[in-house]
């Protein structure tokens, strides 16, 4: 192999680092536009605390709104679907289409990744089922959730705050107990 | 080199030289032995930056709710702007490998850790898999443009961690491994060529079959029986790769091909010798349409190899044959299980006499004890799935262990002859 040309080599590597650079900025642009300009939604979920080796702690979210009723199996393993939703009059988001294809309502969307039909049901991978916490919050927070969750019925239900515009979702916050689970995490600790 | 010095009093005490022409060989010999400074600033230095790297993921791991969003975003960019400026400083001003090789892999690390962060930042979920690819692929201009070794291992771990991580307990196949290591070729075939003597080269010899042995796995298919019989396909591609020329030179190189694919295929057929390994499933084909193309694939590269390009064969290779007759056995084995049985309980005897026979020509004694080991395993697993009596099954044991020690001792004698007569 001859030696590449140094100003080659240069430029090889100017333009893998605008790449490596463009990668992470591009999250960022598409995140932030999601969060600023979105319209919020809650979704009704439960947490659960796994751990990623490069990402840190996070809970998984389970929600509630996952399986969605549907005629045929054609969804099974289907990667593009695009997931319209809407506020109920719970005050909780709603599935309203699940398409192939873009469909010309006004409500928004987001895609996601449908996976196993059964019994009439699709479950739906939701594009925002992580929320990444401080390593020591993670199980603290699944802990919390399981002791709220248990008994009284007439507690607010945990729910996820997800800015969701132009089929993009961000989730920006679990809520238990009308408060940021961070914030419901910190409460616990004083309280014990 | 050690015998050298050990002799030398003797040569000196007998005239042969004098004291002054000993010193002098000694000195010689010492001062090729002192490790070679830079070189191993070079390795310290990569093993800092990895070691620094994976700390900052890890710190950024830890989740830094205090931060704000912005003070978050700036961090996770941060390592990787620094980097890549120390990166394109080490580049500008024609650094060498002790500039450029940790620069690497500090920026490696960054790419990571941005990426990491800004996913914490925005509960962006994705999977494990998906992140590394796009981090090793993000990542792979760099062992080019550096000309990076420690990126080349870098890129090896990570492609095999992504190939784990997509294929392990699923059906999906990893097939981004594939790109990435074909990607690396190029500059592997360059170092094979330019450094064949490095100790990079080396370490590289050894990483890439074995990261080639586990992702194989991920792209088959669950055919337990047939899998077996690609695998045995597999080593000997690499088998038939450890006796090319180019790494035959140096015994090093052709050293870590040649020793994992003979282990494997002693391993394997082992395995495919016992009686429940034909008589699982035998009344169905235990076969796979996708990956039977591997399999041929494998065997037609290997037989390319072994009759044009290996080095010229002076004497019957008893792994070739083990090779190459292995899949005449295995498709005897769906008609006649018991037959292919036999068949292979006696390659496998044949594979350990025939190393044995080879060794016993070359005086070479790790080899006679490694044909000793292979004949030992096979009437050690024998033990396991036969009915013989305790008594013959005794009796064996006490054969191959004397055999042993005769064969040792009748080889260690013939080798002193044969030095005498020299």
């Amino acid at each position: 192999m001859k030696l590449p040309n140094r100003k080659l080599l240069l430029l090889g590597f100017a333009l893998t680092a605008i790449v490596q650079l463009a990668i992470p900025l591009k999250m960022v642009y598409d995140c932030e536009i999601t969060s600023t300009e979105g319209t919020e939604y809650k979704f009704r979920t439960s947490p659960i605390d796994p751990v990623d080796p490069f990402r840190g702690k996070y809970i998984t979210l389970d929600y509630e709104g996952a399986s969605v009723r549907a005629k045929n199996p054609a969804w099974e393993d289907s990667d593009e679907t695009y997931v319209y939703i809407k506020t109920g009059s719970d005050g909780f988001a709603h599935v309203t289409h699940l398409s192939h294809h873009p469909l010309d309502i006004p409500n928004d969307y987001f895609k996601a990744k449908a996976y196993n039909f059964y019994e009439g049901q699709v479950r739906i991978e939701f594009p925002f089922d992580r929320y990444y916490m401080e390593e020591s919050k993670a199980y603290e927070a699944e802990l919390a959730y399981r002791d709220f969750n248990l008994g009284d019925s007439l507690k607010k239900p945990a729910y996820a705050l997800v800015a969701v515009r132009d089929g993009n979702a961000v989730l920006k916050d679990v809520i238990i107990d009308g408060m940021p689970i961070r914030v419901y995490v910190l409460k616990r600790r004083e309280n014990k | 080199m050690k015998n050298i010095l050990k002799e030398l009093p003797e040569l000196v005490t007998n005239g042969v030289i004098t004291p002054a022409t000993a010193q002098n060989i000694e000195a010689y010999y010492t001062s090729k032995k002192a490790p070679h400074g830079s070189s191993f600033l070079a390795v310290f230095g990569i093993i800092g930056a990895a070691l620094t790297g994976l700390g900052i993921i890890l710190i950024f791991a830890h989740n830094w709710d205090t931060f704000t969003k912005n003070t978050k975003t700036l961090l996770a960019l941060l390592p990787l702007i620094v980097f890549q400026g120390l990166t394109a400083y080490a580049l500008i001003t024609k650094k060498t490998a002790r500039w450029t090789e940790p620069a690497g892999v500090l920026l490696f690390f960054a790419v990571g850790a941005s990426m990491a962060l800004i996913a914490q930042i925005y509960n962006i979920p994705g999977n494990l898999a998906g992140y590394l690819c796009t981090w090793t692929l993000l990542c792979l201009p760099l062992v080019y443009i550096l000309r990076s070794n420690a990126l080349a291992v870098l890129h090896i771990v990570f492609s095999t961690y992504y190939a784990f991580e997509t294929g392990f307990g699923s059906l999906e196949k990893p097939w981004m491994y594939l790109f990435f290591i074909a990607a690396l070729m190029p500059f592997y075939i360059n170092r094979l060529r330019r450094y064949p003597t490095a100790a990079s080269t080396s370490f590289l010899n050894l990483l890439l079959p074995i990261s080639c042995t586990i992702c194989l796995g991920f792209f088959l298919d669950y055919a337990y029986k047939f899998n077996v019989a690609i695998y045995i396909a597999f080593f000997g591609l690499l088998y038939t790769i450890s006796l090319l020329p180019a790494l035959r030179r140096n015994p090093m190189h052709s050293g870590s091909y040649g020793f994992l694919s003979q282990f494997g295929i002693v391993v394997l057929l082992l395995v495919t010798s016992s009686k429940w390994y034909w008589e699982f499933h035998a009344d169905k084909l235990d076969f796979s349409m996708n990956t039977l193309p591997l399999g041929i694939i494998f065997l037609a590269l290997s037989l390319y190899l072994a009759l044009w390009k290996a080095e010229g064969q002076k004497r019957f290779d008893p792994f070739l044959v083990a090779i190459f007759s292995f899949p005449v056995i295995y498709l005897t084995g769906f008609a006649a299980p018991h037959t292919a049985t036999i068949l292979i309980n006696l390659l496998v005897l044949g594979l350990g006499i025939a190393i044995i026979r080879n060794a016993a020509q070359e005086y070479d004694l790790r080899r006679l004890n490694l044909g000793l080991l292979v004949i030992a395993a096979l009437i050690i697993s024998r033990f396991f799935d036969t009915y013989m009596s305790f008594a013959i099954r005794g009796l064996m044991f006490v054969i191959v262990g004397l055999g042993f020690f005769f064969a040792n001792y009748i080889l260690i004698r013939k080798k002193k002859d044969h030095e005498i007569t020299k």
